[in-house]
Formats: C-alpha cells, sequence, structure tokens
C-alpha cells in the first residue's frame, strides 16, 4: 500500500523509500551507467558519504529557523529549487551513505550497530517524509511503484497558467522542443551527468477533459558549484512550459522527472515561463530561446572544462555535486549564515572520505545490484 | 538509402526512442573525449554516431547536430534517451548487433528499430 500522510515514523518513511528507490534504480538500470568524463560509481559513493555526513547538522541547524512542512509549503511554486530531487537526495545520501558505512565496517572487520545513528537516521528521514507530504497537494508521499503523480500546485495557480496558455501557433512546437532539448543537455553537462535541475509536475486536470503538466529547467544560474564559473551561467534562474493535453498517460518518478506512457503525444495548448531570483513571470518562446542560445556556448564550454580535469576530480566532484542540492533548502530558509559552514563541512567530508571511498566504490554497487528487497538495500533501525 | 527505406541486409535492432520514420547515416564513433572533439571539428552532418555510452554528456557538443543515435545499452529513461527525445533526435537504444559496424559505413533504421547497411 502507498505511503500517505499522517503519523508517519522515521523508520517507516525510511522502509518505504528503500522499496520505492529499489523499484526505480532497477527500472533504469543505474548500477550499469558509465562516463567516459566521470568516474559515476566512485563520485556517486563520495556524494552519499558527504550527505551522511554533513546532512544532519545541517538539519539541527534549519530546525532552529524553520520546520519541514514551512519548505515543503513554500517549495509549490512553479519553476521552484528545491523540487522533489533535493529531498530525495538527502534521503538517498544520507540511507546509501549509511550502508557504504557497515560495508566498510564489513572490509575491515569491525562491529557495526545499525541503531548508533538512529537519532540521525530518524532526523533525516522525518524531514524527507515531511517535507515531501507538505510538497504535495494529496496525502501521498512521492511517486514509486504505486504513485505515478506528483501534483504540487494549488488548483488557483494551475487556473492562473492554465488561462495563459494558448494553442501552438506555425513551428512552436519544435522551437519549444529544441530550447528543451538545448537546455536539458546543459543541465546534464553543468550537473556532471546527474539529472538535476530537469523538473517535471502534474498532471493537473482542467476539467472539460483537459490535462496539464508543468516541464521545467532549473539551477541555471548556479554559484555554488566550482566548475560554473560565471561566464557558464546563463541569464536567468530557471525557465518552464506548461503543455495542455487532451487525457494522456504520465508516469512520474522519485527524481521529480516524467514519461508519457503513449508513444505519441499532441499538445493542445502551451505557455511559458522564467524565474528570475523570487519573481516568476510569464515569457515568450522568443526569450526561452535566447537562454537557449547562450546555452549552447556554455555547454561546450563546459564540456571543455571537464575534459581538462585530473583524475581525481573525476571522483572528488561528487562532493560538491551532492553538496549542491542540499543548499537550496539553506537559501529557501534564509538561513544564509549556514551557507558557509555548511561549504567548510562539505569540503572536509570530501577530503576525508576521497581517502578510502575507492575501496568501497565496487562493493556499494554490487549492493545496488544485488539486494532483494528494502530492508536488505537499507538496514532498518527502530528509531525514538 | 533514404529514410526508413529498408536495403541491404539487416544486421542489428533496437528500442527506437524518437524517430518513429526510420533515419539513415553514415557511421561515426567517438570512445574519447578527443574523439567527441575532432568531430566537432569536423562537423557531423549527415552522421549517425553509435556508441556504448548511454550517457549524453560524453558527447554534448555534438549531440544535437547528429542525423541520429545508435546505442548498445541503456532504455527509456537513460539521459541519452531524455535529451534525443527532448531534441527530436532519431535514437535507437539497447542496439543489438549482429555484425559489427564501421565507422564510414552507411546504415538505415527502420520505423520498427531494424538496422540495416
Amino acid at each position: 500500500m502507498a505511503l500517505t500522510s499522517g503519523a508517519l515514523t522515521g523508520p517507516e518513511i525510511a522502509r518505504e523509500y528503500a522499496d520505492a528507490i529499489l523499484y526505480t534504480v532497477r527500472r533504469e538500470k543505474r548500477e550499469a551507467m558509465t562516463s567516459p568524463l566521470y568516474d559515476l560509481p566512485g563520485r556517486s559513493a563520495l556524494g552519499f558519504e558527504v550527505i551522511r555526513a554533513t546532512a544532519p547538522d545541517l538539519l539541527r541547524g534549519l530546525a532552529r529557523r524553520t520546520t519541514p512542512e514551512e519548505i515543503g509549503l513554500a517549495m509549490r511554486e512553479p519553476l521552484m529549487r528545491p523540487y522533489l530531487l533535493q529531498p530525495f537526495i538527502l534521503m538517498e545520501g544520507y540511507f546509501v551513505g549509511r550502508e557504504q558505512d557497515r560495508i566498510r565496517a564489513e572490509l575491515e572487520g569491525r562491529d557495526w550497530d545499525p541503531e548508533a545513528d538512529a537519532p540521525d537516521a530518524d532526523l533525516v528521514a522525518t524531514w524527507y517524509g515531511r517535507i515531501c507530504a507538505a510538497y504535495r497537494t494529496d496525502d501521498h508521499v512521492f511517486p514509486g511503484k504505486e504513485v505515478k503523480d506528483q501534483p504540487v500546485l494549488e488548483q488557483d495557480r494551475v487556473a492562473e497558467i492554465a488561462v495563459a496558455c494558448a494553442a501552438p501557433a506555425g513551428d512552436e512546437i519544435e522551437r519549444s522542443r529544441q530550447v528543451f532539448g538545448t537546455l536539458e543537455l546543459y543541465a546534464l553537462t553543468l550537473h556532471g551527468e546527474q539529472r538535476d535541475g530537469i523538473c517535471d509536475h502534474g498532471p493537473y486536470d482542467l476539467g472539460g477533459g483537459g490535462l496539464l503538466v508543468m516541464h521545467e529547467i532549473n539551477d541555471l544560474a548556479n554559484d555554488y558549484l566550482p566548475w560554473s564559473e560565471p561566464d557558464v551561467r546563463l541569464p536567468v534562474d530557471a525557465v518552464g512550459v506548461a503543455r495542455v493535453h487532451e487525457p494522456v498517460g504520465t508516469e512520474f518518478d522519485m527524481f521529480g522527472t516524467m514519461n508519457y506512457t503513449e508513444p505519441s503525444v499532441e499538445t493542445r495548448e502551451h505557455c511559458f515561463w522564467i524565474r528570475e531570483g523570487a519573481q516568476i513571470r510569464s515569457a515568450t518562446l522568443d526569450e526561452l530561446e535566447e537562454v537557449a542560445a547562450a546555452a549552447r556556448p556554455a555547454t561546450a564550454k563546459l564540456f571543455k572544462s571537464v575534459a581538462g580535469w585530473d583524475e581525481r576530480f573525476r571522483t572528488a566532484y561528487g562532493g560538491p555535486l551532492f553538496a549542491n542540492h542540499l543548499l537550496p533548502f539553506v537559501r529557501l530558509a534564509g538561513a544564509t549564515d549556514l551557507e558557509s559552514p555548511f561549504a567548510e563541512a562539505v569540503d572536509v567530508a570530501t577530503e576525508a572520505a576521497m581517502a578510502w571511498i575507492r575501496d568501497t566504490t565496487g562493493p556499494v554497487w554490487r549492493h545496488f545490484s544485488t539486494a532483494r528487497d528494502g530492508n536488505e538495500f537499507f538496514r532498518p533501525f527502530a528509531g525514538s | 538509402m533514404s529514410a526508413g527505406e529498408r536495403a541491404g541486409t539487416q544486421i542489428g535492432r533496437g528500442m527506437v526512442i524518437t524517430g518513429g520514420e526510420g533515419f539513415s547515416g553514415r557511421i561515426a564513433t567517438a570512445e574519447s573525449v578527443d574523439d567527441v572533439l575532432s568531430l566537432l571539428e569536423q562537423g557531423v552532418e549527415g552522421r549517425v554516431l553509435l556508441t556504448d555510452q548511454a550517457s549524453a554528456t560524453a558527447i554534448a557538443p555534438i549531440l544535437p547536430s547528429l542525423t541520429g543515435v545508435i546505442c548498445t545499452r541503456g532504455g527509456q529513461s537513460a539521459h541519452l534517451a531524455i535529451v534525443s527525445r527532448s531534441l527530436g533526435l532519431p535514437c535507437l537504444m539497447q542496439a543489438e548487433l549482429d555484425e559489427e559496424i564501421e565507422p564510414g559505413d552507411d546504415v538505415t533504421v527502420d520505423p520498427e528499430g531494424g538496422i540495416w547497411r
């Protein structure tokens, strides 16, 4: 049965998440993903460890200023960052990092107690569950095997967007496709082959047979990642397109992205949006094409920059890459005093983990491929 | 050969991501960053990239200009598939080849994902 919001405990959330992530990564054959540019297994293993090492203190710092519910509700805006992927990475990072710690203990022949970090595990799991539940407008928590949608906008916001939509004129469909394909490629290149910044949500029933889905690309002006120099940042923070279809099959995943379940989908109406700082506004396709035009040379520059990385950084980039998912919570909460300590903690955790991460990467990836169920994927904890 | 027209011998098959009308072109391969940069310099008009990397970033500078992609790994959710779908770039994933394909070979992919040479 799909998890619903309500009196959820940390262990319950962790268990449901483990089942859902196992289902999702097996479907995508994630353990088979490779790249000539990056050490993907190593950078991910490093990223998980950095999250494990830094997230609990960060959440305790945030808890002095805000609640997970306030964060989740504030995320219910178009073109928002954080979106679903950021809490997902918080949870994945902590709990896979925890499994890595267990595997490392095994390799080193020492004992490992699943209750030793129970307070931190409980903190992370309950924050994840509470953020996700507040983010959605229904009573589910996150997509997975049984839940295939991700509605996050209030009805009045949906209505405002729907009214702005119009039938595509001339070659707008093809032009829109080129814009978003170009920006998706930019996002994947900026985020080192991680599907960060690509956000879908919905579907939203407009009544009268229309279904609206939002497709967004955010983090376009990233100022945190060390390789995101000013000359590869784009002039806006996020862009989006609202597409209205006749009833059509859609499937949303835990990463915050969507696939249509039918091979051919017609867009009945669409409209475009831009976010600059705190302001979201309606935009023209011409404006989005200007953003895409800036993205093309930026993508090429990023590629050449990555091509020059040394072997060590092809793994070590995972530290700031994963930390980039937690920073939006800090900024959303207005907790600017937490930014520098967090960035320093990330650097320390990255350096510490680089000393041993390569010894555990292989066993961790085998664990991903062979764990039979959620209880085996993440060792359970009893919690507080 | 025109796009989608079956001619020659079928030498493989794969999962059609985009390009439901079929596509044709001359094979190029890129096994390293230097290969990608070299293709970028030469130009890739009319070229179909044969690759075993389901990564989009590995070929980012040339991806939008290719005529098509044949990838021997990955699936619908692979990053290469996602970007190809968005760009409308003809793309075949999980391709299985009965014979070797060499750079310079002319190939056609039919609407059902059959690979012909």
